[in-house]
């Protein structure tokens, strides 16, 4: 087996974004009939490694090998005929039809005088669920069926089309923990008929029970390919942190020991469960973990965007509900989203108009709004912020991604917040302006309001955070306090995906 | 005359974009140049003060309804049910003017109406989720049927002496009456749209509701605002095109519907939402006014009034959209 020739080869892939590095040199290699775990923490680079064999991105510099050849994958499609099918986290199933139609989507097979030949996409169907060892209602539509249900329909999608190779992108989300036994029994039977299955999963648990081979990814470079046999879990988690803290965040400064914020049982629908914590007046609280673990859910029932089931706000000593935006910024509340984009800038309007949406009621007089006062306002905020720009009637848009973000803080500082939240801060900012938003979010701060602060990048959350609450699944996975020595990365990434960790003793779930 | 038609070809193109829709004024001066040169070759008179006096009346009853449209278009909206509340303010106050003494009670009834209209629009729109084209469509249905069960489609009444007197007569000399109440509203409504904070908020909403909403705006709130000045506007103009045709007409709003969201479209406004000015509709009505009026002074057939009328309309969202 060792010496078997890979199926597919990753040589020297490297692929670059403007401004960004996202892959490096990536070197990997996957036999046939292999389990090859993919891990790495957000943004290390597995999904653009994943959509370059795929044929969505073209890599910069690099060769893929398949079946001993260089290929070329232009486009998805080719991929598709090659024999690599990828499963996204979401669905791309059509709800209103049924199975068959959905694994034969586009590709039907052509009977007599050029009509869908629909019995042959059944027998077609069928024999693929029978080699899956999957018993299923053909003739139901997808909105009937489970999540389950529905992912085997992506899989028999996906095996359609003579999958040699097939990637699984965080299949276990949805799944409950029977579902996800017999989503293993279907890896393992799929992998005895010589499919290579490349399996994306935060969940370390997982790995360890279905992969043959793990590799690492960090920066956008390899850092780690072993056989699972020879990995331990504190091993893996090593590999996927082990950086310094660059020194570009400020002090953490003394925030006081008065609780600001005092959130009781909160609960949402699925999405958080029984969430308790304390903000203190003057800190930065750090929420981490796994994308889809609750971290932004527990932000917007916070902000009322998200209705609460139950759960209980003491704010200032005083009982609040925030059932509305528009209550939560009443009542002192704001909150930046990590879209810019979609949820941040009014793009065709100007810099001035932007800053000055969210506290736009303090430039009223009888409804009209006073054009000097709201200028002055604006830019003076802007000018603190150190916005570039030439003049506030530029249009947002054309603005870099760094300075829009400091727009967006100038106006939510205009609010004058008591609790802010922000979601990945600086997500696609560089260096310099991070080091400039951090300033921004401690001065805060110190001028006496808290900072509850989602981040996907743990060097951000540790190095900005006063305290750091970890969620996982819905849940607090734990709390870790920086006044009691700083947080190593291992430390929350063992928390944030289940793993049990020794230190401090926390209890995870 | 070719470095004007390059001007045109530029200025046509910032259309869209601007708080003043620039290309408009050069189409208007395009207009005017064709109107004056009819005049000559045709020997028909655009400028009489009849005609003018007439192409002012009718265009200050769209432009009013088109105003209002303006508004919701400008929320992401499209109101479709102008027509049918012109009609029936105009039966509910043939109906109820009895006397001189009636016409304020009752011009508040009609505007409580409009008004009520608006609400039931934007709660639909709004608190219901309905697109737009479908709720005011249906809502306009509704209208009309309940119209006509009331009047058992012959509606009775009429108009009192004082409002006929106010809608055909004209003030400071020359001034149709009718064109001032328009001229007072695009005041007021610029003014609202672009100086105050329910405008200012209104395109934030028109560009990105998300945004809106994140910032504490009450996104609903405003936008059926936007749905309640656009159908008391309508009912305003119901009652003044009562005064002036001095009949209750059960259809005298039909056509305004379309007529008032293409003289904003034309004007600038986006539909989808964002962009628009009254000064843009105000133009643009003109514009499209204006052709029509000289296709019919051109003595051509009515047909091709409805032609080019619709070839405007789509030139003008062609432009628009390739700039986006």
């Amino acid at each position: 087996m060792a010496q078997q020739m890979p199926l597919l080869e990753f040589r020297k892939i490297t692929k670059t974004f403007p401004g960004v590095k996202a892959l490096s040199d990536v070197d990997m290699s996957f036999r046939k009939g292999e389990v090859h775990a993919l891990v790495g923490e957000n943004g290390a680079g597995k999904s653009t490694l994943m959509k370059i064999l795929c044929g969505v991105y073209q890599p910069t510099a690099g060769e893929v090998h398949f079946n001993g050849k260089a290929v070329g994958i232009k486009n998805p499609h080719e991929a598709q005929l090659m024999g690599i099918s990828i499963i996204f986290q979401e669905f791309s199933l059509i709800n209103h039809l049924d199975v068959v139609s959905n694994v034969f989507l586009n590709r039907e097979p052509v009977g007599f005088a050029g009509f869908k030949d629909k019995a042959l996409a059944r027998k077609k169907t069928l024999e693929i669920f029978e080699r899956m060892g999957v018993e299923m209602d053909i003739d139901r539509k997808i909105s009937e069926l489970s999540v389950v249900e529905q992912q085997l329909v992506e899989i028999a999608k996906a095996l359609s089309v003579t999958a040699q190779v097939l990637i699984m992108d965080e299949p276990s989300a949805p799944l409950t923990d029977k579902e996800l036994t017999k989503l293993f029994e279907i890896i393992r039977s799929l992998k005895e008929q010589g499919v290579t299955i490349i399996y994306i999963s935060h969940m370390l648990e997982e790995i360890f029970e279905i992969a043959d081979r793990v590799t690492v990814l960090k920066d956008g470079e390899v850092t780690h390919t072993a056989d699972v046999a020879d990995m331990t879990k504190d091993l893996l988690v090593k590999k996927m942190v082990g950086r310094d803290i660059d020194d570009i965040y400020p002090e953490p400064g003394s925030p006081s020991s008065d609780i600001l914020l005092d959130v009781q049982n909160l609960s949402s629908g699925e999405r958080i469960s029984d969430i308790s914590f304390q903000l203190r007046k003057g800190e930065v609280l750090g929420l981490a973990g796994m994308v889809g673990s609750g971290r932004s859910e527990l932000v917007k029932t916070l902000m009322g965007i998200h209705k609460k089931d139950s759960g209980s706000l003491q704010f200032d000593g005083r009982s609040i509900e925030n059932a509305s935006m528009s209550e939560a910024i009443a009542n002192g509340f704001y909150y930046i989203p990590s879209d810019r984009k979609k949820e941040g800038i009014v793009a065709p309007m100007n810099i001035r108009e932007n800053t000055t949406i969210a506290s736009l009621g303090d430039f009223l007089n009888r409804g009209l709004i006073n054009r000097k006062n709201e200028t002055v306002a604006a830019d003076a905020e802007n000018k603190k912020l150190k916005t570039k720009t030439s003049s506030l009637d530029e249009q947002i848009r054309n603005l870099s991604g760094g300075n829009q973000q400091k727009v967006l803080l100038a106006r939510a500082l205009l609010t004058k917040p008591k609790v802010f939240c922000i979601v990945e801060p600086t997500r696609g900012i560089d260096v310099g302006a991070k080091h400039e938003i951090y300033k921004i979010l401690r001065d805060l701060c110190e001028a006496g309001s808290s900072v509850i602060m989602v981040s996907s990048e743990l060097p951000e959350v540790i190095g900005m955070s006063n305290r750091i609450l970890v969620m996982n699944q819905g849940k607090t996975a734990g709390l870790v306090d920086q006044a009691e020595g700083q947080a190593t990365e291992e430390q929350i990434l063992s928390l944030a995906v289940g793993h049990e960790y020794s230190l401090h003793g926390k209890e995870t779930s | 005359m070719n470095t004007k038609n390059t001007g045109e070809i530029s200025i046509l193109n910032r259309l869209k974009r601007g708080p003043v829709p620039m290309g408009l004024y050069g189409a208007l001066g395009i207009i005017i140049l064709i109107a004056i040169f009819i005049n000559m070759t045709l020997g028909v008179n655009f400028f009489s003060p009849g005609n003018l006096l007439n192409v002012g009346r009718n265009y200050s009853m769209v432009a009013i309804a088109a105003m209002g449209q303006t508004f919701v278009i400008i929320s992401g909206g499209l109101d479709l049910s102008v027509g049918s509340v012109i009609s029936t303010s105009n039966v509910i106050a043939a109906s109820y003017m009895t006397s001189n003494a009636l016409i304020f009670p009752v011009v508040l009834l009609c505007l409580l109406m409009g008004a009520a209209v608006g609400l039931f629009n934007g709660f639909l729109v709004t608190k219901r989720k309905v697109p737009p084209f479908i709720a005011t469509l249906g809502v306009s249905i509704i209208i009309n049927g309940l119209r006509l069960i009331w009047t058992n489609g012959m509606p009775r009444g009429s108009i009192p002496e004082n409002l006929k007197r106010f809608s055909t007569g004209s003030s400071l000399g020359i001034f149709p009456n009718l064109f001032l109440v328009f001229l007072v509203l695009a005041v007021l409504y610029s003014i609202i749209l672009g100086r105050s904070g329910y405008g200012r908020r209104l395109y934030v909403i028109g560009n990105n509701p998300r945004v809106a909403s994140l910032s504490g705006v009450k996104t609903d709130l405003e936008i059926i605002k936007a749905y309640v000045i656009c159908s008391t506007a309508a009912a305003l103009v119901g009652i003044l095109l009562g005064g002036y045709t001095g009949l209750s007409d059960n259809w005298v709003g039909s056509g305004y519907d379309l007529d008032s969201i293409a003289y904003a479209v034309l004007g600038g406004a986006a539909i989808g939402g964002g962009s628009g000015t009254i000064a843009g509709t105000v133009v643009g009505g003109f514009i499209m006014l204006m052709i029509t009026n000289l296709v019919l002074l051109a003595s051509l057939p009515l047909e091709s009034q409805l032609i080019i009328r619709g070839l405007v309309i789509i030139t003008a969202l062609y432009l628009s959209n390739r700039k986006k």
